[in-house]
């Protein structure tokens, strides 16, 4: 959790360190996305979903700062289900007991676009932040202290480029990587720590919509 | 406990002694005069019964002709593949061979050898040949239970092993799973056996009596009614007579058969592990009426093993072994284990109940641990401690309830349907009480033993096929993973790794917990 309050910190740095010059009033601009996330349990998820990646949905909304420094805050959530499992000699036996896995990040990023001094169709842009992910993982049939719900901290850098479609409208592509340490496999009827995969983060391709000026 | 196994040994020796002459004027194989007969008799809990001593069997370290724990005359080897029949021939001259038989369902042969000949020597002999793979005496296996005090109580063993709630994720299994439940036979279909009994000496009391010919009888037989059921059984075989009628003549494979099968949730009687699986009788185990009526063969190694490739070949996926010896191992159980593993069958065998009589190292429990997909079972009792019969030593894997009725008294056996023992241990009562047996009147009885735990694996392995865990050794790595360890931290010789807990092995991992 301190890594991810340092990294934090630093992105508010950045913000604050944005030239005056530069700033023309504060904007608002809510979005949605939706994307693919492979996880970095890439074994633990493969065994009991079928696959390590799958699609992801959020929404969210981002305050620009300056002209090129934004922040923004954004839930997403991912969720599948498979099978609990049994796994022998790299073998992996489904179980036919039904398990779901949900994923909700909450994000909060701070970035830089790049604009250049000319305008262009295409504005690169990255940044990082922190996030809050619960995980919550549920079986049927299940009995009291079979299912668990989690929230770990964790953090995450992303980068892509923006174009303006309408207006008042843009688009957008980006690629996340996150990471959420120690969030998995301390648990011995875990497949992640079977595999010994600990971390919840991933990497995630996204587009937006991005509506607001 | 001692004068008691010391009075069912003196029983099974007398008995011996005494069926012996009277065998040679029987015909060799059964006539069943009719597969039609009333239902069995449900006359329920035995719970007003005085305590019975314990039930002797047949094998149980004697034989009917010498009290050894062999057969004399024959013994059993394999030769090495492409080894020439004349060779065969010359090595076993060399022991005074004089017939060679190579049985169904066995890739060895039993070669015959004078009656007078050691046959361990025998076969020691023939076993230092370089064209023989082994040799063996003919040993016999008992069954592994614990007889009881039969009165009345519940399956609390189900509870101790949190059923209920694995019944959740897999109800019973379904058909598509066949157990083999290599034992006395199991009570599966009604019959009448017309068949004349002779005449036999045996102990009454500490007497020996003369047991009275009873001439030619009718002995009714009927299907358990809490364990038959429509296609219920399959591929029946009886390797004690050599048909395919493999009727209990004793009840303790019907009980087995029950922990592992019984039918559930019918507003009858008990329940079983897995309620759902078919059941395929395979009888390897001679009981006292199977030699008072002249059973041509006896419950030894050679025959155990000849069920286990039969129970393979004809489709059994998991094999119940609530049986086994004590003394020297046996390379053909050895061989037939591995024969079931590897061709995706699992294999519960009974960890032995000899603790108090020297522990000895029993087989073929034995070899449980170095083959991957056979566990050896230890019991515990309601008070889930070892119990007090129960054999140790690194080769205990796992342990499920088999009752200790010296600690929770008789209701602390294993409650499930066999014959009411009144009408099978007519002998019992001395030569003036004494008659024709009747294996068609059922009682629910408590009996305690390895015997007893072992269903409880073989069942659980049937749950985890079912659900998914296909190949035996996955299976045992899944029991063994779940168990929940009792007695010192991790695998010790009393608990192995520690007691069944289908549940958490039938739900198996998740992604986080």
């Amino acid at each position: 959790m301190k890594r991810v309050l340092v990294v934090y910190a630093a992105a508010l740095l950045l913000v604050s360190a944005t030239p005056s010059s530069a700033q023309n009033g504060v904007t608002m601009r809510g979005f949605a996305d939706a994307g693919l996330t492979v996880f970095t349990a890439t074994q633990s998820f493969k065994a009991i979903l079928g696959s390590s990646a799958g699609p992801v949905f959020g929404g969210g909304v981002e305050v620009g700062l300056t002209r090129n420094v934004f922040v923004s805050v954004a839930a997403s959530r991912f969720r599948d289900t498979g099978q609990r499992v049994f796994v022998f000699q790299n073998q992996v036996f489904k179980l036919n007991v039904s398990d779901t896995i949900t994923v909700t990040p909450l994000q909060v990023s701070a970035g830089y676009r790049f604009r250049g001094r000319r305008p262009r169709r295409l504005v690169p842009y990255a940044g990082g932040g922190v996030g809050w992910y619960r995980f919550s993982e549920t079986s049927q049939p299940s009995t009291s202290g079979d299912d668990t719900k989690t929230t770990h901290g964790g953090f995450h850098a992303l980068a892509g480029f923006e174009t303006p479609i309408r207006p008042w409208a843009g688009a957008a592509v980006d690629a996340q990587w996150s990471s959420v340490p120690n969030s998995l496999g301390d648990s011995t009827t875990s497949v992640a720590s079977l595999y010994d995969e600990h971390n919840l983060g991933g990497f995630t391709l996204r587009a937006r919509i991005i509506v607001g000026r | 406990m001692f004068l008691s196994k010391s009075a069912g040994v003196l029983t099974v020796l007398t008995l011996a002694v005494g069926i012996v002459a009277a065998q040679d004027s029987m015909p060799r194989y059964r006539t069943f005069i009719s597969d039609t007969t009333l239902p069995g008799i449900d006359t329920g809990i035995r719970d007003n019964d005085a305590p019975r001593p314990p039930r002797p069997y047949a094998a149980d370290s004697v034989s009917r002709s010498s009290g050894e724990p062999y057969l004399r005359g024959s013994i059993a080897v394999k030769f090495r593949p492409g080894t020439a029949a004349a060779a065969e021939r010359l090595m076993t001259t060399r022991i005074g061979a004089t017939t060679m038989d190579a049985p169904s369902y066995a890739d060895f042969q039993i070669v015959t050898i004078d009656e007078q000949a050691d046959p361990e020597a025998a076969a020691a002999t023939l076993a230092k040949q370089p064209d023989v793979e082994f040799a063996q005496a003919r040993y016999r296996v008992h069954p592994m239970f614990v007889p009881n005090d039969p009165l009345y109580a519940q399956q609390w063993n189900y509870a101790a092993i949190d059923m209920e709630h694995a019944w959740d994720l897999n109800p019973g299994a379904t058909p598509s799973i066949v157990v083999a439940v290599l034992d006395s036979g199991v009570a599966y279909r009604n019959a009448v056996l017309r068949r004349s009994i002779p005449s036999w000496r045996g102990p009454f009391g500490f007497t020996i009596a003369t047991f009275p010919a009873l001439g030619v009888v009718d002995i009714p037989f009927a299907a358990a009614p809490d364990l038959a059921g429509p296609n219920r059984f399959v591929a029946p075989r009886d390797f004690i007579w050599d048909d395919t009628d493999p009727l209990d003549l004793d009840g303790h494979g019907t009980h087995v058969a029950g922990t592992i099968g019984q039918l559930t949730n019918n507003s009858v009687g008990v329940a079983g592990m897995a309620f759902n699986v078919r059941i395929m009788p395979v009888k390897v185990i001679d009981s006292i009426w199977d030699d008072i009526l002249g059973s041509p063969f006896e419950g030894t190694d050679d025959v155990v093993a000849r069920g286990v490739h039969y129970a393979v070949d004809n489709g059994a996926k998991v094999l119940n072994l609530s049986i086994g010896r004590a003394g020297p191992p046996s390379p053909l159980l050895q061989e037939a284990i591995v024969y079931a593993t590897s061709h995706g069958a699992f294999v519960a065998i009974a960890a032995g109940n000899d603790f108090e009589d020297g522990n000895p190292t029993e087989w073929p429990a034995a070899y449980a641990p170095s083959i991957q997909g056979a566990v050896a079972v230890g019991a515990i009792g309601r008070d889930r401690q070892r119990a007090y019969y129960s054999s140790t030593g690194p080769y205990v894997e796992l342990v499920a309830p088999g009752g200790n009725q010296r600690i929770g008294g008789t209701t602390a056996g294993i409650l499930q349907q066999t014959y009411d023992f009144a009408f099978v241990d007519t002998y019992v009562n001395g030569p003036t009480r004494y008659g024709p047996p009747r294996f068609d009147i059922f009682s629910y009885q408590f009996l305690q033993g390895t015997s007893m735990s072992t269903p409880h694996v073989a069942g659980f392995a049937a749950l985890l096929m079912q659900q998914g865990i296909t190949s035996p050794d996955a299976i045992e790595a899944a029991m063994e993973k779940f168990a929940t360890d009792l007695g010192p931290a991790g695998m010790d010789p009393q608990y192995g790794y520690g007691l069944i807990n289908p549940r958490a092995s039938l739900r198996g991992l998740g992604l986080a917990k």
